[in-house]
């Protein structure tokens, strides 16, 4: 089980409370898919992925951005208990989505670059990312928990 | 594979962070210590809190030799030889712990430049630190 101090669970919800889902997201995913574009493999059904202009602006790219960090509530809501929490969406990106795990290890750096860019030095400590960090990589486990 | 433009901005945008070197290596060297622990056994010999003269000018001679880099990456073997034999024969740090300080380097940079950290720059940053730490690796083994 994780072990989060008081800091730690106030870090996580005070950021969390600044986060737009619907901007954070859709940025995330799409610097995912530039940045590392063999990750484009799981989304040959998004349509026009073929230059950073078409990613950014794809509309699949932006609400799936939405959802996966829309998902992330449910951590943040279930600190004590991500595994469990992620146990069935793990089994989906498993059995279903066939996804390499460390996507999501990707991902995750990808979604803290653009928190940080967002919110600035001031608001993104080091503490605040380290609690940051901490919570996206119990996250991040708990996805990969169920594949075999 | 780093593109002209690739190389043109990376250059740019070091050259430009060259006169606050010693503060975004210290931010990246603080950031590397508080989420990757591990990473501060390599430093028992200096005085690592914020603000501290050795966390300062330890960031600011990180930053200048990537700032350094940037300046012909095509030359970057020959750029980096004297780093190359320093970390290999004797300060042997485990080059797994480059990755976290890239990592951490990128959420610096972030943090600065906010806007103008672009996917685009985002992935050519992200390319040219790749490079370079494993061109400091080479002569490990």
């Amino acid at each position: 089980m994780v072990e989060w101090t008081d800091a730690e669970r106030k870090a996580i919800a005070s950021l969390w409370g600044k986060i737009d889902v619907g901007e954070i997201g859709p940025q995330a995913l799409a610097r995912l898919l530039i940045v590392y574009p063999w990750s484009q493999r799981y989304f040959k059904a998004f349509g026009d992925l073929s230059t950073n202009a078409a990613i950014m602006g794809n509309p699949k790219v932006a609400q799936h951005g939405k959802t996966v960090m829309g998902g992330l509530e449910n951590a943040v809501k279930n600190l004590d208990n991500i595994k469990q929490t992620y146990a069935k969406l793990s089994v989906m990106h498993s059995e279903k989505l066939h996804v390499d795990p460390d996507n999501f290890r990707v991902l995750a750096e990808c979604i803290s670059l653009c928190v940080a860019a967002k919110f600035g030095p001031s608001v993104f400590t080091a503490d605040v990312q380290e609690a940051w960090q901490k919570f996206l990589a119990v996250v991040v486990s708990a996805l990969g928990r169920q594949y075999h | 594979m780093l593109s002209k433009r690739e190389k043109d901005l990376i250059k740019e945008i070091w050259e430009r962070l060259t006169p606050v070197a010693a503060e975004i290596g210290a931010d990246a060297l603080l950031r590397m210590f508080a989420s990757y622990p591990g990473t501060k056994t390599y430093f028992s010999h200096l005085d690592i809190s914020p603000n501290s003269s050795h966390l300062l000018a330890h960031g600011k001679k990180i930053v200048l030799a990537i700032a350094e880099g940037a300046q012909d990456i095509s030359q970057l073997t020959v750029t980096l030889a004297p780093l190359q034999t320093l970390h290999a024969y004797q300060l042997r740090i485990d080059p797994r712990n480059f990755k976290l300080l890239s990592h951490t380097m990128l959420v610096s940079l972030a943090c600065y430049l906010g806007d103008e950290f672009t996917p685009v720059a985002h992935a050519a940053m992200d390319k040219y630190l790749s490079a370079f730490a494993a061109v400091l690796a080479e002569k490990y083994r």
